[in-house]
């Protein structure tokens, strides 16, 4: 019988890591997937995984008994992400792209990638997401991309669901004017 | 946007709701008024054409999450026996011998008592296990008191070589350091233990090799000699005395 979050993160209060290892096993990958959505990076998406489930391991202690732990660890990644992006130079994220085209042009484990991203569409899409402002990015990536329902958004970012949708709307806005002339 | 017709008063709370519409996640009253100011509002209407336009570009961009997920390290433990489940945590125990100082993250001091060493991990680091606060390492592991018998050496100018020796060894030897940390867990079970190698397992993973680990660990034992020197310096232990002999 799988076991809660609140029950798994009990245990691990207790001392069982093997608790918190089934924890991560349920969450990682949903924590990459935003990563990567917001920062476009694999490595720095699995860094920022990395670094969520350790702090959230640290900071257990911390969590709110009622609180999901869920939205809260989505919370610690979309911060990780914000600070990535605060502190990254222009040259990072320059280098950072180039290192992405350099892989997926030769390496085994890119093909699929290729396939899905070869498309000059899905690169322009993917560069309109990239350009919005951190906090519609934020929310256009969670609905859209992760399905993360408006109220749940609003859960992790600690701001109101009418900001959520008004910045839905913004973002939605912002990037059909990037994508003017991008065919659907 | 046409612009043909003017905005009527209710239209940014309309627009403001068709994002939620357009994902289904409004009540049905509130779809109800919303599709009946639509009817009304050729302006609205074209603002929500325009979302799902820009909706199905978005699907343009996909990509093969299964790619991308290398298991992280309490995930791949998680899928194995309990008695292997254990291992990646001890090997992490005995990497932390080697590697704790090296993570930059891990704020460390030891302090030699009554012929025990206890390290002390965390200056308030942001990776310190709040859980864990004094490890009796050198209890457990009698190659961490040979480390601090050279360190006491060092400080007396005699034996620095051979201290770095034994860390290269220590670093050469991972094995050997690796059943020391299962059995002083089987023995004690630990708790702190356990979870701190939690944590260092999945932090030495972001380290470049064991070659380098070493490196950086001689480097902060030659620290870490210094802060251990301060401490038998207040505290005579007689230690001093059986290693000049």
């Amino acid at each position: 019988m799988d076991l809660t979050d609140r029950e798994l993160i009990e245990r691990t209060r207790h001392g069982d890591v093997g608790s918190f290892a089934h924890l991560t096993a349920r969450w990682q990958r949903k924590a990459y997937a935003l990563a990567y959505r917001l920062t476009q990076d694999e490595e720095a998406a699995a860094d920022i995984r990395q670094t969520a489930f350790l702090r959230a391991y640290e900071r257990l202690d911390g969590l709110n008994s009622r609180a999901a732990f869920s939205a809260w660890l989505f919370r610690i990644v979309v911060n990780l992400c914000r600070d990535r992006h605060r502190s990254s130079s222009v040259w990072e994220r320059v280098s950072g792209r180039l290192r992405d085209m350099r892989r997926s042009s030769g390496t085994a484990g890119s093909k699929v990638s290729v396939a899905c991203e070869q498309s000059e569409t899905a690169q322009r899409v993917r560069e309109a997401v990239g350009s919005l402002p951190a906090a519609v990015r934020e929310v256009v990536v969670m609905r859209h991309y992760m399905s993360f329902k408006f109220t749940e958004i609003a859960e992790i970012l600690g701001t109101p669901v009418s900001t959520v949708k008004t910045r839905m709307a913004s973002g939605l806005r912002l990037l059909r004017e990037s994508l003017e002339n991008v065919e659907s | 946007m046409s612009g043909s017709s003017k905005p009527k008063p209710d239209c940014e709370a309309v627009r403001a709701e068709l994002p939620a519409l357009l994902y289904d996640e409004v009540t049905e009253d509130a779809r109800v008024s919303v599709e009946d100011h639509l009817r009304s509002c050729e302006t609205c209407r074209a603002e929500l054409t325009a979302h799902r336009e820009t909706m199905r570009l978005l699907d343009r961009w996909s990509y093969p999450a299964h790619e991308f997920h290398p298991p992280v390290p309490w995930a791949a433990a998680s899928h194995r026996s309990r008695r292997d489940w254990w291992r990646p945590m001890l090997v992490g125990a005995a990497a932390a011998l080697i590697a704790f100082t090296t993570l930059g993250v891990v704020g460390v001091s030891a302090r030699y008592a009554d012929g025990q060493l206890t390290v002390t991990l965390g200056r308030g680091g942001q990776y310190t296990p709040p859980a864990v606060t004094e490890l009796r390492l050198a209890e457990h592991i009698p190659a961490f008191q040979t480390v601090a018998r050279r360190t006491v050496d060092a400080r007396m100018g005699v034996l620095l070589d051979a201290l770095e020796a034994d860390l290269v060894e220590m670093g050469r030897n991972e094995d050997r350091l690796w059943s020391l940390a299962l059995q002083a867990a089987d023995e004690r079970r630990n708790a702190d233990l356990r979870r701190f190698a939690v944590v260092v397992e999945a932090l030495s993973r972001q380290q470049e090799g064991a070659g380098q680990r070493v490196r950086h660990f001689q480097d902060d034992m030659m620290a870490w000699r210094v802060s251990v020197d301060a401490q038998l310096a207040e505290t005579p232990l007689g230690l001093h005395g059986k290693e000049k002999s």
